[in-house]
């Protein structure tokens, strides 16, 4: 079964990718930040990761993405990125898919639809 | 002068001075010449052994200046001020008495070079003030009509230039006059003359340098102000983005879990988990809202709100009871100290209250059972002091200035207290700086943490 971590501060945000992934077959666990992310990253060996540009604490999403290019062996984990922030007015403000390491970029609120097409895209 | 244009005043006198001792070498060189070919035209005439004797005593004195204003220039710059001063004066003694004695050898009265002492006037004006200009006129006065006087009074000898002038001329007295008034008036007015042009031309070099440096400073003002502007329109992008984040993140937690109902993926016996989930979330978006209202009327409120004198213990002790209540549902003891006789301060009562409230709930939420509050209000000489005290999950020193900025909050707080804005401590900073106080926290993890806040006291 396919293995997929969610990293989001936001338990809620767990809780639906959750009810969203579990139906199709998906195993979902989750870190509630960077850090913990990474170590379960290591532990777990997810095939995928879901992660908030955001989290307001010890470490965010983009630095978490940035470290996780950093290491050979996780450079191949397709990421995955989720932002409650409108892309078109913040976009730019993010940097591009050339420095992080990132496969896909869904803004909240997520579809089922839309999540599952990403997920399927990446790890089918 | 001011302390800036010192420097460039000493840095003025020293350069002249070395650049008198370089002229000094030519001139030294223009003298020898001038003697060959005097003693060409008049063979026999001169003497040359004193007059080649005082032109090499110049050599020798313009030696020994040339190696000390070398060696001035590894002193700084007050003490090479003062030395180049000296220098200054010395040498143009020095050259006054040499050009009187190279005159008295060659004929005194009758060698027309006696006009060059308008050129050591001329140096003098360049080099130092008016008033030492006019004070070296009269040094050259007295030394040039002093040796014509003695001269034709027969106290020191009087060397004829034969066949240039009449022999007896040296002793006409209304031929002494005459020649001493026309040159010692040319001296005075000569250094008179330079010198106004030259405290003038300095006036206005000091005029530019004030005017470049005034320039600098305003240059360095505006980039510094630059700077500040770009800091907050940065805090300001940043900030709408946190919110847009905030805002954003309950309505999309809401909507989705909303989808998820009425697309047939919640279980029936997991639907009112998930609803009471999605209205804990709009509740919380709710609260954010009023928060963040709040926080940008504080200032507003401050400004148009009267400011009255607030006793903050008598708030305090408005709201103590409630917040008692509140601490000892969850089992934790609560204390209060308010000093006697505190003085006012100014504020709105409104603001002191959602000061109060915010620090003493916090407090509360983040203290597990069986700790404590202890609430205190004192005074120090100029601020009325406000402690709250707690011996709850603390914050790291890394957090203990972030916690005060908007929408932070530290895991530990998340863990123990879902439910929060991350605005409570940004509305309190807010408000304590409005009305010209500050706060503060200390804290260690684990062991609990102090916040105090200060306002000035109405005199």
């Amino acid at each position: 079964m396919p293995k997929i971590l969610v990293v989001d501060d936001d338990p809620d945000f767990v809780e639906s990718t959750r009810l969203m992934l579990e139906p199709h077959g998906y195993e979902v666990i989750s870190a509630a930040n960077g850090d913990e992310g990474l170590l379960k990253v290591e532990k777990e060996k997810p095939d995928l990761v879901i992660l908030d540009v955001i989290m307001s604490t010890v470490l965010d999403g983009l630095s978490m993405s940035q470290q996780m290019r950093d290491v050979p062996e996780y450079k191949k984990v397709p990421i995955l990125m989720v932002t409650s922030i409108a892309n078109t007015d913040y976009a730019a403000l993010f940097p591009t898919d050339e420095y992080i390491n990132i496969h896909g970029f869904l803004t909240k609120p997520i579809t089922s639809e839309q999540l599952l097409s990403h997920v399927k895209k990446l790890i089918g | 002068m001011t302390e800036l244009l010192i420097v460039p005043a000493h840095r003025e006198l020293s350069e002249r001075v070395h650049w008198l001792i370089q002229l000094r070498w030519l001139a030294i060189i223009g003298a020898l010449i001038t003697i060959v070919i005097a003693n060409a035209l008049l063979p026999n005439t001169l003497p040359l052994v004193p007059l080649v004797g005082v032109t090499l005593t110049i050599a020798i004195y313009n030696l020994c200046l040339y190696l000390y204003a070398n060696r001035l220039d590894k002193y700084d710059f007050s003490s090479r001020y003062r030395q180049s001063l000296i220098i200054a004066h010395v040498q143009i003694t020095m050259d006054l008495v040499a050009l009187t004695l190279l005159l008295h050898f060659a004929g005194g009265l009758e060698n027309p070079f006696f006009f060059y002492y308008v050129l050591h006037m001329i140096t003098t004006s360049i080099l130092l003030s008016r008033r030492s200009s006019l004070v070296y006129a009269g040094l050259a006065t007295v030394l040039f009509c002093g040796m014509l006087v003695l001269e034709a009074r027969g106290i020191i000898p009087h060397y004829n230039l034969k066949g240039y002038r009449a022999p007896s001329r040296y002793a006409e007295p209304m031929h002494i006059f005459s020649v001493s008034f026309a040159l010692a008036s040319t001296f005075f007015f000569t250094a008179y003359f330079a010198s106004s042009v030259m405290s003038r031309l300095r006036a206005r070099t000091e005029d530019l340098i004030e005017a470049n440096q005034a320039c600098e400073l305003q240059v360095q003002q505006l980039a510094e102000l630059n700077e500040k502007l770009k800091k907050a329109e940065e805090m300001r992008t940043q900030f709408t983005l946190l919110v847009t984040h905030e805002l954003r993140a309950p309505v999309a937690a809401i909507h989705s879990y909303l989808k998820l109902i009425l697309d047939g993926y919640v279980p029936p016996e997991k639907q009112r988990d998930i609803l009471e989930r999605s209205e804990r979330r709009a509740r919380e978006q709710l609260d954010l809202i009023a928060d963040l209202l709040e926080l940008g009327r504080i200032q507003q409120k401050a400004a148009t709100d009267k400011t009255v004198p607030v006793q903050i213990d008598e708030i305090l002790r408005g709201i103590c009871d409630m917040m008692r209540t509140q601490a000892q549902e969850k089992g934790l003891a609560f204390n209060v100290e308010i000093a006697p006789s505190l003085p006012p301060v100014k504020a709105t009562p409104d603001h002191i209250k959602q000061v109060w409230m915010n620090l003493i709930s916090n407090a509360i939420k983040y203290t597990k059972p069986g700790g404590s509050v202890t609430v205190s209000v004192s005074q120090n000489p100029n601020y009325v002091v406000g402690e709250v005290q707690d011996t709850g999950i603390g914050i790291a020193p890394e957090y203990q200035t972030r916690i005060f900025d908007e929408f932070f909050r530290t895991d530990e707080a998340k863990a123990m207290e879902r439910q929060g804005t991350g605005l409570g401590l940004s509305i309190v900073k807010r408000i304590v700086e409005v009305y010209g106080g500050r706060i503060w926290v200390e804290s260690e993890v684990g062991k609990g943490s102090k916040f105090t806040f200060i306002l000035p006291k109405i005199s």
